[in-house]
C-alpha cells in the first residue's frame, strides 16, 4: 500500500512536468502566431508604414539547394547594402522566406510574403518549377511587383507571362548561348551524346545547346535522361555510343564527377561538354587520373568567375568584403538575385519610393529600365525577360596546377529566342526530352 | 461531473462558432494559408489516424493516395479538358481503387513490416510520377488546375473554398466517429487489439483490414482533390517522402488515437511551418523538437495533453474541496508509463470506445 501511494505522488509530479513542457511547446507555437514580423494578425491592414519599403526574398533554405539559397540571399543583401539600406528617406526592410525547391512550398511562401508579411515587392524563387508556380501566383496579385531570382525555366516569361513578373537575369536556354557554336568550331566536336537530369531546367539547357550546335552542323546522336539525384550511371555508361566526339553533361551537384569516374573506368574516350552548373568546384578540384579529362571542358554561363572585366572584379570584391564566410567567388545564384534586387532598387529610386496606385509607376520604370550589371548591360524585352551577355568558358590550369574556368568568349546581348524571331521560335514548341532533335 | 459536461458542451459550441466565423474576422491569408491548409492536411491525417489508432495499421501511403486522386483530377481536367465533376469522381474512384490494391498487398503484414510495405508503395508511385512523361508530366507535374464554379458558388473564392473544406472535413470527421462505434468499427478495434482472438470468434480479419484501408484511401482522395485545387497544381514534390512523413508527424503531434488530433496536429504543424521561418531558418528543428517532446512526454499527442490537463485540474479541485472521490478514481493505480491504463481511469462515459493506446499488442505477436 505504501508503495502505491508513492506512485500516485510521482505520477502527479509527472503530470505537472508534462503540463509545463506542453505549455512551453504551445507557447512557442503561439508565439509564432502572435508576433509575425511587422505585426498584426488583424486582417489586411498593411504593415508597411509610409517611411518603410518592405522587400521579400524567397530562396531555398531547405532541401537540395539549401547552400545555393543562402548565397542567393547574400546577393539581395549586397544590393541593399549598395543603396545604404534606404531609398530617399524610406528605409528598406528585408523579409526572407524559405522553400524546399518544390512548387507548392514556393507558392505558400510567396503568399506569406505578400499577404502576411505585406512586402511591397518580392524577389525569388530559385529553381525552375518554383518559378512557374510563383509566376502563376503573381497573376492573382496584380498590385505587387515580382522579380525572379535564379529560376531559369524559359516558359516563366516566354509562354503565358504575368504582367507584373520581371526577370532581369537570363534563362536556362540563354545560359547556353555561344557553347554549341564554340564546341563545333573551336573544339571540332561533330557528333555528341547528351546526358542530363530529367526535368525542366536541363530541358532548357539542352535545347539552348542544341539549337546552336545543330544549326552549326553538329549531330546529337543519343540522349540519356536520368532522374534527379542519380548516382549510379553504369547503365548509361554502357549504352553510350563509341563513335562520338563528346558527351554533353547537364547534371547537378556531384553528378558530373560521379559520371566521369564511371565513364573513365569503363574505358570511355569521348570528351565532356558542360551545362551551366556542371563544371563547379567539385569538378575543378579534381586530382589524379580524372585531371586530364577535366582539362578543356567547355561550358557556358551568365557569369564567368575569372572575368577580367573591372565591373565583375568590383562585384567579387564587394561580395568577399561583405561575406567573408561566403563562397570564394559569388555563385550564379548570388549574382542573379543581386541583379534582380538591384533592378528593383534602381527603379524604386527613380520613382522615389512611390508605391501608390498598385505600384503603377514602379512597373512603368521597370519595363524600360536599363542598367549595367557586373557582367554588362541588361534590358528587358516585351515579355519582361532580360537581354544580357553570356560567357563561354573552358577549364584551364593555372601555373600552380589548380584548375579554373577560363573565359574564352563573350556573347553580347543574348535575347530569349537566341536571335531567332519570336514567332518562329515559339513554333519550335515546348522543349522536352525529344525536342529539339538532330540525330 | 455535470459541470464538466456543461463546460464540455460550451467548449464544443465555442469551437464550432470559431470555425464558422473564422473568415469574418481573420485576414484572407490566415483563412487560406492556415485555415484551408490545416483542414485538408487534417483530412489526410484523419485517414491515417483511423488506420493507425483504430486499425493498428500505420500507413505511409496516405499522401500517395492523396496524390492519386489529385493527379487524376489534374490529368482529366487540365490535360484532357474534361468537366470538373468527371475529374473529381474519377479521382476519388482511382484513389479508392489504388488503396484497395495497396491493402491487398500489405494487410497480411503488421507493425514495422506494414510501414515498410506502404512506404515502398508510396515511393513506387512517387518515382512513377517523377519519371512518367505521358500522364504525370514528370518533375514539373501539372499546373493550372482550377477549382470550379458550381451554380452560384465560386470555389476559387477563398472564403467559399474554406467553408466547403470545413464542411467536408466535418462530414468526414463525424462519419468516422460514427463508423468506429458501428459493429464494423468495433470489430476493427478488436482486430487491432488481438487479431487471433477475433479470427477465432469468426471475424474475417483481412477483409476488415482491406475495407478499412480502402475507406482511408477514399478519405485521403477527398483531401487530394481539395489540396490540388488549393495548390492549383500537383507535382511529385506534393507526394514525396517529406510530405509523406509530414502526415505522420501531424498525426503523432495531434495524437494518434483521437480524430480531433488530426486537425489540431495539422494546425500546429501549419502554423509552425508558416511562422517559424520568420524567426529562424531552423524551423525543421523546431518541428523535430516538438515531435520529440510529444513522443517522449505525451504519447497521446496534443489532444491527449489537453485531456490530461483537464483531468489534472478536476482531480486537484476534487481533492481540495474534499468532495467524495468519484467511483472511477478508485480503480487500481496503474503502473507508471502505461498510457492505456493511465487514461482509462477517468474516461467519461461517452468515450467508452475511445482508444487510448496506439500500440496494438504487437510485442506478443511479433515472431
Amino acid at each position: 500500500m505504501k508503495s502505491r501511494i508513492r506512485i500516485v505522488v510521482r505520477r502527479r509530479w509527472l503530470h505537472k512536468l508534462m503540463l509545463l513542457i506542453g505549455l512551453l511547446a504551445l507557447l512557442t507555437a503561439c508565439g509564432g502566431t502572435s508576433t509575425p514580423s511587422g505585426g498584426g494578425l488583424s486582417s489586411g491592414t498593411p504593415a508597411s508604414s509610409s517611411n518603410e519599403i518592405r522587400i521579400g526574398a524567397l530562396a531555398t533554405l531547405a532541401g537540395p539547394f539549401a547552400v545555393d539559397g543562402q548565397d542567393a540571399l547574400r546577393g539581395v543583401k549586397l544590393a541593399i547594402a549598395e543603396f545604404g539600406g534606404k531609398i530617399g528617406n524610406k528605409s528598406i526592410t528585408l523579409v526572407t522566406e524559405s522553400s524546399d525547391a518544390t512548387p507548392a512550398v514556393a507558392r505558400n511562401a510567396a503568399r506569406k510574403l505578400v499577404q502576411q508579411d505585406n512586402v511591397d515587392l518580392m524577389i525569388g524563387p530559385l529553381s525552375g518549377d518554383e518559378g512557374l508556380a510563383v509566376r502563376d501566383y503573381a497573376k492573382t496579385q496584380p498590385g505587387k511587383v515580382f522579380l525572379n531570382g535564379s529560376s531559369a525555366a524559359q516558359d516563366t516569361t516566354l509562354r503565358n507571362p504575368a504582367p507584373n513578373f520581371y526577370r532581369f537575369a537570363t534563362d536556362g536556354v540563354q545560359w547556353m548561348a555561344g557553347l554549341g557554336t564554340y564546341v563545333y568550331n573551336a573544339q571540332g566536336y561533330k557528333r555528341v551524346a547528351i546526358l542530363a537530369e530529367d526535368y525542366s531546367f536541363p530541358y532548357s539547357q539542352v535545347a539552348g545547346f542544341m539549337l546552336e550546335f545543330c544549326k552549326a552542323g553538329g549531330h546529337v546522336v543519343k540522349k540519356f535522361w536520368v532522374p534527379i539525384g542519380t548516382t549510379d550511371y553504369s547503365s548509361v555508361v554502357s549504352a553510350i555510343p563509341t563513335n562520338i566526339d563528346a558527351i554533353y553533361v547537364a547534371l547537378g551537384g556531384s553528378g558530373s564527377i560521379n559520371f566521369l569516374k564511371q565513364y573513365v573506368q569503363f574505358g570511355g574516350k569521348a570528351k565532356l561538354i558542360g551545362g551551366t552548373v556542371t563544371v563547379d568546384q567539385t569538378v575543378l578540384s579534381t586530382k589524379g587520373p580524372l585531371y586530364q579529362r577535366v582539362l578543356g571542358v567547355a561550358s557556358a554561363s551568365p557569369i564567368a568567375d575569372n572575368n577580367p572585366d573591372s565591373a565583375w572584379q568590383q562585384f567579387v570584391h564587394a561580395y568577399k568584403a561583405m561575406f567573408p564566410d561566403g563562397f570564394p567567388s559569388p555563385s550564379l545564384f548570388a549574382y542573379t538575385y543581386y541583379v534582380n534586387a538591384k533592378a528593383a532598387l534602381l527603379a524604386l529610386k527613380q520613382v522615389n519610393g512611390d508605391l501608390s496606385n498598385g505600384e503603377a509607376r514602379l512597373k512603368e520604370v521597370l519595363n524600360t529600365l536599363q542598367f549595367d550589371t557586373p557582367t554588362g548591360p541588361v534590358k528587358l524585352d516585351h515579355n519582361r525577360q532580360a537581354i544580357a551577355n553570356n560567357f563561354v568558358t573552358v577549364v584551364n590550369k593555372q601555373p600552380n596546377g589548380t584548375l579554373f574556368n577560363k573565359l574564352v568568349q563573350v556573347v553580347p546581348n543574348v535575347n530569349q529566342t537566341l536571335g531567332v524571331p519570336e514567332d518562329q521560335f515559339l513554333q519550335l514548341g515546348e522543349f522536352n526530352r525529344d525536342n529539339p532533335s538532330c540525330p | 461531473m455535470t459541470i464538466l459536461r456543461v463546460a464540455r458542451i460550451a467548449c464544443l459550441i465555442a469551437i464550432v462558432l470559431f470555425l464558422l466565423t473564422f473568415p469574418l474576422f481573420a485576414s484572407q491569408f490566415l483563412v487560406v494559408q492556415i485555415g484551408i491548409q490545416s483542414l485538408f492536411l487534417g483530412i489526410v491525417a484523419l485517414s491515417l489516424i483511423f488506420l493507425a489508432g483504430y486499425g493498428g495499421m500505420v500507413s505511409l501511403a496516405q499522401m500517395t493516395l492523396y496524390g492519386a486522386s489529385g493527379y487524376l483530377l489534374a490529368i482529366l481536367t487540365v490535360t484532357y479538358n474534361l468537366p470538373w465533376f468527371v475529374g473529381v469522381i474519377a479521382g476519388l474512384l482511382f484513389s479508392t481503387l489504388l488503396a484497395a490494391i495497396f491493402a491487398l498487398i500489405s494487410v497480411r503484414s503488421q507493425g514495422i513490416y506494414f510501414i515498410m510495405i506502404t512506404l515502398a508503395e508510396a515511393m513506387l508511385v512517387f518515382y512513377y510520377a517523377d519519371q512518367d512523361r505521358i500522364f504525370t508530366n514528370g518533375h514539373t507535374g501539372i499546373n493550372g488546375v482550377q477549382a470550379p464554379t458550381v451554380g452560384s458558388l465560386v470555389l476559387t473564392d477563398p472564403t467559399t473554398f474554406y467553408y466547403m473544406t470545413l464542411l467536408i472535413a466535418a462530414l468526414v470527421y463525424l462519419g468516422l466517429r460514427y463508423l468506429v462505434r458501428s459493429p464494423f468499427g468495433l470489430a476493427l478495434q478488436g482486430i487491432r487489439d488481438n487479431a487471433q482472438r477475433m479470427q477465432s470468434l469468426g471475424f474475417y480479419v483481412y477483409a476488415h483490414r482491406v475495407a478499412a484501408f480502402t475507406l482511408a484511401g477514399l478519405i485521403a482522395g477527398i483531401a487530394g482533390i481539395l489540396g490540388t485545387w488549393y495548390d492549383g497544381a500537383i507535382s511529385p514534390g506534393s507526394i514525396d517522402l517529406t510530405r509523406t512523413i509530414n502526415i505522420l508527424v501531424i498525426a503523432v503531434l495531434g495524437g494518434l488515437s483521437y480524430f480531433e488530433g488530426a486537425f489540431i496536429g495539422a494546425t500546429f504543424f501549419v502554423v509552425v511551418t508558416t511562422y517559424a521561418s520568420s524567426f529562424t531558418d531552423r524551423f525543421n528543428t523546431l518541428i523535430g523538437l516538438a515531435l520529440l517532446a510529444v513522443a517522449l512526454f505525451f504519447p497521446d499527442g496534443l489532444v491527449g495533453l489537453s485531456r490530461k490537463t483537464v483531468q489534472l485540474i478536476t482531480r486537484t479541485t476534487v481533492w481540495r474541496g474534499r468532495v467524495p472521490i468519484p467511483l472511477s478514481s478508485h480503480k487500481p493505480v496503474p503502473a507508471p508509463g502505461n498510457s492505456r491504463t493511465v487514461a482509462s481511469d477517468s474516461v467519461a462515459e461517452d468515450e467508452q470506445f475511445m482508444i487510448v493506446s496506439v500500440k496494438p499488442e504487437e510485442e506478443e505477436k511479433q515472431p
